[in-house]
């Protein structure tokens, strides 16, 4: 029976969040799965990719049983769901384009931010998993491998990865572009906003040491300041305190500015001429802009970082045609490649059945010619052989040629029927 | 020359590195290590020639100049990482080769009557001047990154050239270090000229702008250190104080009317 890989999945394109975090797949959940999975008699091989934006199944199925509706019953039923839940927002693929499928995804060219490198160790931890727990084979484990050097090659012959592409990032970089390392210094929050708070994260993240926080609600910094090992002061104490941060993350809900130009010169004063970094996310502002006048002073609001964002995505989505010739011309290379492995299979099978008929007619022939010497009887073995050989050279040639142009799979099984292989 | 293109090509090549064209961060270093090794040999040759090391030459002392800014600048690439500062740095060593090149030897005299302390007080001098000259084009960078800072793009400069902070604190240290060794050339020099009645050092035009120099290194790193004037203000004063201490070197090597003996013929 011929096999194919196929894929079945959602993602953050064909199911909202809902359906998607129903369907999502913790990593100690994964084991049951699989082996439930390749329990089935038409599944040989696969493979569970579970992030925040996609749950995907790669597999290796039966040709020509009806893998849609199989596989995305299956799916549902992994998790006790109905699969009238979905809808239509399974997508399926198979043969070339499930191939061509994951090595994008691989390659980040299908996640939410274009280009993202995220994706690519998700795809790697998955297939390791997959792979330990043995429930891939001579057809995914290459697959995967492939698609995590498609993805490498991606990374390193095109600029789809190049450049920040969320609003804490871009900030962190620019902070990093203020102070080089920022192992010794000291972010103070001023709000306790989720994107506030997510820059927080990303500068902890390199190596910010201290953690300074105040908020209206003096109680809520000083949850925020729990979380993250840091201190929290009252808000009436902000000038006073301003002097000891280098990097100001302001992120307040407040209707107008609340830091003027002539606070910050004073803690300037007190800082001896450290530069400050100031990120502005609130919206409407909350930092007086005539403060960039100052001298070390950087202020980027909102608008500034996400100016950064945009143009690197614009940069990204220009790449994107050059990332595509890569990924077609990589996943018809492997398709055919499979193809050939395939095929060789069947040439062996047919091989076997041409010797095997040689061997029975020679059994019922040599027995009735007594009068052959044994020189005679060997040349006759070679005759029938050499005969076997050019009789199947022509079509073996054919089918390895259609092999690697992908024939339609449609064509090997008419060659087996032909031969009742 | 062969110093000179080298130099040329590194800082074509970093220049290059920082405007995105390039993504080969450390040939620029490479370039410059080779052409410092030509330029040390260059000078060795010289000092053969003349047979003392290191002459006192005009030309030597040029070359010189040229190298230990140069090893400044491969040391502070090496040792802190400095990123972007050959396209800055290499050019000028490039075109004082050049000049170095192009100036004709000063008279035989100017290696006469070497002792400790004039040897102590012309290498402290050159190396002194070796370290303005990589503080001030630290501060050139300083202010093309904080330029790049203002106009809130990540652009290839601003990702491959150092941070802010970074470049202030190499441009502190080795103008710290210049005004360090240009006070003990100035030490060594005032004794020297003291042990010697037949020349009055004072109203002396080179030891006048020596002290310009020196004064003026002293405010901008008093400046700095009690952060008076702002990081912005040190940085074009000290490209201003190295155009001023160049202007000084130069007259040196070519003016005669002064206390000094290099400027020869």
């Amino acid at each position: 029976m011929t096999m194919e890989i196929a894929v079945i999945g959602i993602n953050h394109r064909s199911a909202p969040v809902d359906l998607r975090e129903k369907l999502a797949m913790p990593e100690r959940e994964l084991p049951q799965h699989l082996q439930r999975i390749t329990s089935d008699p038409d599944i040989s091989e696969a493979c569970i990719l579970s992030t925040c934006n996609r749950v995907e199944l790669y597999c290796v199925v039966s040709e020509g049983a009806d893998a849609y509706a199989k596989l995305s019953l299956l799916l549902a039923r992994l998790k006790g769901l109905e699969l009238e839940a979905f809808g239509d927002s399974f997508y399926f693929h198979s043969g070339l384009d499930a191939v061509t499928h994951l090595f994008r995804v691989a390659s980040g060219l299908d996640s939410m931010v274009l280009g993202e490198t995220e994706v690519q160790g998700q795809v790697r931890h998955s297939y390791a998993l997959a792979h330990s727990l043995g429930a891939t084979g001579r057809f995914l484990n290459p697959l995967f491998q492939r698609a995590l050097s498609v993805s490498k090659r991606i990374r390193s012959q095109t600029a789809i990865s190049v450049g920040k592409a969320s609003v804490s990032s871009v900030a962190v970089e620019f902070a990093k572009k203020v102070f080089g390392s920022l192992s010794e210094r000291t972010a103070l929050i001023i709000g306790v906003g989720e994107t506030a708070e997510l820059t927080l994260k990303s500068a902890l993240a390199e190596g910010v040491r201290g953690v300074l926080v105040t908020n209206r609600t003096f109680k809520k910094a000083q949850e925020l300041a729990r979380a993250y090992d840091g201190e929290a002061f009252p808000f009436s104490q902000l000038a006073e305190n301003l002097h000891r941060a280098d990097i100001l993350i302001s992120g307040t809900s407040a209707p107008h500015f609340v830091l003027y130009s002539s606070q910050l010169s004073s803690a300037l004063k007190r800082r001896r001429g450290k530069p400050i970094l100031i990120i502005d996310i609130a919206v409407p502002r909350d930092i007086d802009p005539s403060v960039q006048e100052l001298e070390g002073v950087y202020l980027y609001n909102i608008d500034d970082l996400e100016a950064v964002v945009e143009e690197t995505l614009r940069h990204r989505q220009a790449e994107l045609p050059h990332c595509e010739a890569i990924i077609e011309e990589e996943s018809l290379e492997f398709f055919s490649e499979t193809r050939a492995y395939n095929v060789s299979e069947l040439i062996s099978t047919l091989n076997r059945t041409f010797e095997e008929i040689r061997r029975s007619e020679l059994e019922w022939l040599i027995p009735k010619l007594t009068s052959l010497s044994e020189e005679d009887r060997k040349r006759v073995e070679q005759m029938t052989h050499r005969l076997v050989r050019k009789i199947l050279h022509c079509p073996i040639e054919a089918l390895r040629k259609y092999a690697a142009d992908g024939a339609h799979p449609s064509f090997f099984e008419t060659v087996k029927r032909l031969f009742k292989l | 020359m062969v110093a000179a293109v080298l130099y040329a090509v590194g800082g074509a090549v970093e220049f290059a590195h920082l405007l995105g064209y390039t993504r080969k961060k450390n040939l620029a270093g490479h370039t410059a290590l080779v052409g410092g090794f030509f330029q040390l040999l260059f000078l060795v040759l010289l000092s053969l020639q003349k047979g003392v090391f290191p002459t006192a030459d005009r030309v030597g002392v040029l070359h010189l100049f040229v190298l230990c800014a140069v090893s400044l600048y491969l040391a502070t690439k090496y040792a802190f990482k400095g990123g972007g500062l050959g396209a800055f740095m290499l050019p000028l060593a490039f075109a004082l080769t050049i000049t170095g090149l192009l100036v004709k030897e000063g008279l035989p005299g100017a290696e006469s009557g070497r002792t400790f302390l004039r040897i102590l007080h012309g290498l402290s001098a050159v190396v002194g001047c070796g370290a303005f000259a990589l503080s001030s084009t630290t501060a050139f960078a300083y202010l093309v990154q904080d330029r790049q800072l203002r106009q809130k793009r990540l652009s290839p400069i601003l990702k491959r050239l150092a941070s802010v902070g970074e470049l202030d604190r190499l441009s502190y240290r080795a103008m710290s270090t210049g005004f360090l060794l240009f006070t003990v050339a100035l030490a060594v020099g005032l004794a020297l000229a003291m042990g010697n009645p037949e020349h009055p050092f004072f109203p002396d035009w080179m030891v006048v702008w020596s002290g310009v120099v020196w004064v003026l290194y002293a405010l901008l790193i008093h400046s700095h250190f009690t952060a008076s004037f702002g990081r912005r203000k040190v940085a074009i004063l000290s490209i201003l104080g190295f155009a001023i201490t160049l202007g000084l070197f130069f007259s040196l090597l070519f003016v005669r009317d002064s206390l000094h003996k290099l400027a020869g013929g």
